[in-house]
């Protein structure tokens, strides 16, 4: 069992709150009319153009297969394999995390789900970047 | 961290002329015109698969894009487009997939299509079309 108090982003897909390491997160964005990609499962909403990126926009309500709601607002993720972006409703800010970081589950999405953690003010699963990128590369 | 939706900083890109774009359902495609040798109808009686299929629809009759190998695949709409666009590079999350058949993306008509192979779209659909 780890325990945790780096510093996160938080932001809330949907009902439920997430938390990524800040160092990993590089911008929040105000995203335009996505274009879809074809095939695409229904987590990845489409992808846009920022700054002479193509950037892939996933839900991780739909992910986790909790109730999604619309936005065009997103945490832009920049890591060092590949960059993309996660939808968020809400953003609460930088805030350190406590908890243990023990995977939410044993497959799926959810092993790269930590938990359970929380900030001062609300239960948070903490993600895992590159293990998160790695599942949603393979297909999610 | 700042909130933005800056596109005038845009990194250079390569460019491409003679494209083909393709609409199926709601979703928009293009392709090379180089890597399409004819353009015929499609029907539901055509042995090719059709683009609706990626997007989650059921074909419909429209236009087939053929490939010099043979390979075709159906839309539902296809127009020239002779400008020069700018391509983008495939994201990294999305290299593999739809059997590595986007080659780019590209700025055409005031928005972003995914640029496809023609040949390996084709494949891809008709290997896996019934399961998307």
């Amino acid at each position: 069992m780890s325990e945790q108090r780096q510093s996160h982003l938080v932001f809330a897909c949907g009902q439920s709150w997430f938390a990524i390491p800040a160092d990993a997160a590089s911008e929040v964005v105000s995203f335009p009319e996505l274009t879809r990609v074809p095939g695409a499962p229904p987590h990845l909403l489409g992808v846009f153009a920022h700054r002479g990126e193509v950037i892939p926009v996933v839900d991780l309500a739909v992910l986790v297969g909790t109730q999604a709601e619309s936005t065009q607002r997103a945490v832009l993720l920049r890591l060092p394999r590949g960059s993309l972006a996660l939808t968020a409703n809400k953003v609460a800010g930088v805030s350190p995390v406590q908890g243990k970081l023990e995977p939410l589950g044993g497959n799926g999405v959810r092993m790269h789900l930590r938990g359970p953690a929380r900030t001062a003010r609300s239960e948070v699963a903490v993600i895992d970047p590159e293990g998160l990128f790695d599942f949603l590369s393979q297909g999610g | 961290m700042p909130e933005s939706q800056d596109l005038s900083r845009e990194r250079p890109s390569a460019m491409v002329a003679g494209l083909l774009l393709c609409r199926a359902a709601d979703g928009h495609l293009a392709f090379r015109a180089r890597d399409v040798v004819q353009v015929e109808a499609w029907s539901a009686s055509a042995r090719s698969p059709h683009a609706r299929l990626a997007f989650g629809y059921s074909p419909q009759q429209g236009r087939a894009l053929v490939s010099a190998d043979g390979d075709a695949v159906g839309v539902d709409e296809v127009s020239v487009f002779a400008e020069p666009a700018s391509v983008l590079a495939t994201p990294a999350l999305l290299q593999s997939a739809l059997g590595q058949s986007i080659a780019g993306f590209v700025f055409a008509r005031d928005r972003l299509w995914p640029l496809l192979r023609l040949s390996e779209f084709s494949r891809f659909l008709t290997a896996h079309g019934g399961m998307l």
